[in-house]
């Protein structure tokens, strides 16, 4: 089992926690815990829906029931047990190190399909994995210091920040530890619990910059400096309030200069605002752009400053940022300029995947990914390579791509030899060709058009095109989404595009709105506006004749944004009006399919997606929590375990009763000691925990067993199990009740 | 320990001169689902035709995923079993063995390719997929060899095996055996009472 086999190496508190999602999976499997609470839990672990897992799938001539062999065990609403599912791995600002890599590729070999994504917030998924290989594939990554906690659901998801910083020419400061310590803070944080929906952090090192996309992000920080008494003191840009999705919002400026060390105190309250006042019913609004919206920005502050104000103080504001001001990413290599043969290509990849490092000698390599995807064995021979030639300094791009920085520039052609070798040489890295894709109608279950169909069928076009377009066009950025979601970015794409339906005489056609004038630079300072929609066999006409009339018509050096306000959008339509038009079905059946998949186009697969998560309350998860424990009880009680049982039992009871006390107290602490005499006084002397016939019976059970601290006989053990078993049922009946009293 | 082993996959070799290019399997791996053409419950198709050294596209289905791939620059078909089967795991290699068949013999007789698609009748590549149970030592090559030459030994009908081992020590566990005569696929199915 790798449970024995890398207890030694997975932090005691991971371990503990992978434990306790393996024990809520066995008690769903029992129907012990409710599907809602069940999928929320495991959106917080990363183990998210995917594609047909409602047990559905046209296969081009209609819609079929997939067999799977679940019984009707589902693991969420409408959402199959056996069916395959995607496995989101939050990699914080994208870093890596190798032996990260390889068992990220050993993963998807044995529990995926053998293949790496990398998406555009620097995470990696995993797709078609099974939830029963969950809890091993989290042990794995725990044991090479990676946790899936918070990847999904309504969470504060990876903190993203620049590849490039510590080696940008234009940043402020590097932002890495600041990030680490941020990400590190949120993490599991009380105060970050009950969101009503996700909530996303990114770093930057500058403003003019996209690498950090702070502008897009419901929490943004570009790193800035300001001299006070003759010393350089360092702070944070602060935004708030930004986001894509359907309804883009610009961030919002919070603060000019926040000091770093205000940083995590005003992570914190800006959290408890947000779970405090932000929508929690309706997911379509319940992001805290909609709350700075509601409530203005200027309100908004001032409540956030009202709640920091109030925050009792926490050491690790400070001790997460002591090693920040010292902190150094040290080269694996002496610097040393680039001489030498170089290989055929060498000079354009080089022209386009080096950046050279504001450290002399130095440079950061993109390793350009197709689609974002790599094969185990290629990410197999990534770790050897960034071994060999720059050790831990590996990061992952928002678009999609992976980093290799502090390569010796000496090193540059026999790396580029390697990385051909391993087929992962591709020039192009940051131009036209180098897409950005949502996964789409491939493995969402929200995917209305396939997007990385596109994105392939554009990019095997552009890339044999390489070095040969016209420098005005090779700048430009691609993006594209499967719906309006936007997890493609689409909005903030010189050339953007995100997936659309229309009927045509009675069939769906895949379109693709076309999306036109986004701005990537200056952290995406401005969003594209939709131009209309095309149907997705055309997009590549489209991207063609718009390039083509932008090196046409350009004047001067004009942006594309630029060119794309002084044509303006009647005349870009009308370029585009004649490819509207769609042949009828038995005239161009192609029109009727989308890219890469040759079944007959149709929206019946789309899903309910899990992106919003389940609202599910402080109060559920610590009752599900509580039946983890005392289900464990039971086991331990079986295993002969008398003592473990009490205790387990014991635990169980307390936080059932720490989640009834949220209902009212969300600041409780863990402590037993404060959690008993806080339930006696707001459940048992109140009566609001009594049942009808039992009166207050059940919570004598607790009060009893902490009073008399443990117990190790095993009738006592096995009396105090099922006393907790009573205490739960209890609790979950006043749980009810408390649910069911007018608001 | 190869007793237990339940995650492993059985690959037959294609010319590499001669493969068909990945994206004309999309359009076969959909009919398949439609049609119920083999072994399982078919899912989906995952196109990786934009890659490299490894899966390039995927009949994805729960019990094991049939694969087009090129991983270390031989292309084939693998099908990789990812659900338990009963039984001793001579039983089972054989079981796994007939789907892969199978499948290849379907796309052997496939109209839609430009050119036709020929399996190596005289190869075979088992792969564990499983690092716990079976990690890539000699050990576990040794105990996987003997079990793997049994089984060939009926494949191929007694012929001589030639075994081959993959060298990267991080890589999966891979045995394969080469005999000298090839034999049609539907051949090696009947020997193995497919």
């Amino acid at each position: 089992m790798w449970t024995t086999e890398l207890a030694d190496r997975i932090p005691s508190d991971l371990a503990a926690e992978i434990d306790a999602f393996e024990r809520q999976i066995a008690l769903r499997r029992q129907g012990k815990i409710d599907e809602k609470v069940f999928a929320e839990t495991r959106l917080r672990r990363g183990v998210y829906g995917q594609r047909y897992d409602n047990g559905q799938r046209h296969d081009g001539t209609g819609p079929q029931h997939l067999a799977f062999p679940s019984n009707g065990l589902t693991k969420g609403p409408e959402t199959v047990w056996d069916a395959p599912g995607m496995q989101r791995i939050k990699i914080p600002f994208g870093a890596l190190i190798p032996e990260q890599l390889e068992v990220l590729a050993d993963l998807a070999e044995e529990y995926s399909d053998g293949v790496c994504h990398i998406t555009t917030r620097q995470d990696v998924q995993l797709h078609y994995v099974h939830i029963d290989d969950t809890p091993d594939l989290m042990r794995r990554l725990g044991a090479v210091g990676i946790t899936t906690r918070e990847a999904c659901g309504n969470t504060v998801r990876n903190v993203t920040a620049c590849p490039l910083a510590g080696v940008c020419h234009d940043e402020s400061f590097d932002v890495t530890p600041y990030a680490t310590a941020c990400m590190r803070f949120l993490l599991g944080h009380p105060d970050a619990q009950d969101f009503g929906r996700k909530f996303k952090v990114a770093f930057s090192g500058c403003r003019q910059h996209a690498c950090g996309l702070v502008s897009m992000h419901d929490l943004g920080l570009i790193a800035v400096t300001r001299i006070e008494d003759g010393r350089e003191r360092r702070g944070f840009e602060t935004y708030v309030g930004g986001g894509l999705g359907a309804v883009p919002h610009q961030a919002k400026l919070f603060e000019a200069f926040l000091p770093v060390e205000e940083l995590l105190p005003l992570a914190q309250a800006i959290a408890r605002v947000f779970a405090r006042l932000g929508e929690k019913r309706n997911r379509a609004r319940a992001r805290i752009k909609f709350l700075v919206a509601q409530l203005g920005l200027e309100k908004f502050k001032r409540l956030v400053l009202e709640e920091r104000a109030a925050l009792t103080p926490d050491d690790r504001w400070t001790a997460h940022l002591v090693d920040a001001p010292a902190f150094v990413e040290a080269p694996l290599k002496p610097a040393a300029p680039l001489n030498g043969d170089r290989s055929d290509g060498f000079d354009e990849w080089a022209r386009t995947n080096v950046y050279h490092q504001r450290q002399p000698g130095y440079a950061a390599v993109t390793v350009t990914l197709p689609l974002g995807d790599l094969t185990s064995r290629q990410t197999r021979r990534l770790a050897v390579i960034a071994r060999r030639y720059v050790g831990d300094a590996i990061r992952l791009t928002v678009e999609q791509n992976v980093m290799l920085r502090w390569v010796s520039a000496a090193d540059l052609p026999e790396l580029y030899g390697e990385l051909v070798a391993a087929g992962l040489g591709q020039p192009g890295a940051g131009t036209i060709a180098d897409i950005t894709a949502c996964p789409g109608t491939d493995t969402c279950k929200l995917g209305i058009a396939s997007s990385r169909g596109l994105a392939a069928e554009l990019q095997s076009g552009l890339a044999a095109t390489a070095g040969r377009l016209d420098p005005a066009v090779e700048g430009l950025r691609i993006k594209m989404s499967g719906c309006f979601n936007s997890c493609g970015q689409h909005h903030i794409a010189d050339l953007g595009f995100y997936g659309v339906s229309r009927n045509i005489g009675g069939y769906a056609v895949p379109h693709f709105q076309v999306v036109l004038g986004g701005q990537w630079v200056d952290n995406a300072a401005a969003y594209g506006l939709a131009s209309g929609a095309i149907p997705s066999k055309r997009i590549p006409e489209v991207v063609a004749r718009i390039t083509e009339r932008f090196v046409r018509d350009r004047e001067g050096t004009e942006s594309f944004q630029d060119f794309t306000l002084r044509i303006g959008k009647r005349a870009l339509k009308a370029m585009l009006d004649d490819l509207i038009p769609v042949p009828a079905h038995d005239d161009g059946p192609e029109f009727y399919s989308d890219w890469g998949d040759p079944r007959e186009f149709t929206l019946g697969d789309m899903g309910v997606g899990e992106c919003a998560g389940e609202v599910v309350s402080l109060t559920e998860f610590d009752l599900a929590a509580a039946e983890a424990q005392i289900f464990e009880a039971q086991l331990q009680l079986e295993a002969g375990d008398a003592a473990r049982a009490d205790a387990l039992a014991y635990d169980g009871m307390v936080l059932a009763a720490k989640g009834l006390i949220k209902t009212e107290f969300i600041d409780i602490v863990e402590d037993p000691d404060v959690i008993v005499p806080e339930f006696r006084t707001r459940f048992f002397d109140t009566e609001l925990f009594f049942d009808k016939y039992a009166g207050g019976k059940f919570a004598m059970y607790l009060f009893r067993r902490h009073k008399s601290g443990p117990r190790a006989s095993a009738e006592a053990a096995h009396r105090l199990v099922e006393e907790a078993q009573l205490f739960l049922e209890a609790s979950h009946a006043c749980q009810a009740r408390l649910a069911a009293r007018p608001a | 320990m190869v007793e237990r082993l339940q995650r492993f996959g059985l690959k037959l070799f294609v010319d590499a001169d001669a493969a068909v290019s990945p994206h004309a399997y999309i359009p076969v791996f959909h009919r398949w689902i439609q049609t119920g053409a083999v072994d399982g419950l078919l899912i989906d198709v995952a196109d990786y035709a934009h890659l490299t050294d490894g899966p390039r596209v995927v009949l994805v289905a729960h019990e094991g995923n049939y694969g087009i791939d090129d991983s270390g620059g031989r292309p084939g078909l693998v099908y990789t079993r990812k659900q338990p089967l009963d039984g001793p795991f001579a039983d089972r290699l054989s079981t796994v063995c007939r789907t892969l068949l199978g499948a290849a013999r379907l796309l052997e007789m496939e109209q839609s390719f430009d050119t036709p698609v020929t399996f190596h009748g005289n190869a075979i590549e088992l792969i564990t997929n499983d690092r716990l149970l079976a990690p890539n030592t000699d050990e576990t090559a040794r105990a996987i060899e003997t079990a793997l030459l049994a089984f060939a030994t009926t494949l191929f009908d007694g012929q001589a095996c030639e075994v081959g081992r993959n060298t990267g020590e991080d890589d999966r566990l891979a045995l394969n055996v080469t005999v000298p005569q090839a034999a049609p696929l539907a051949t090696l199915l009947q020997r193995l009472g497919g």
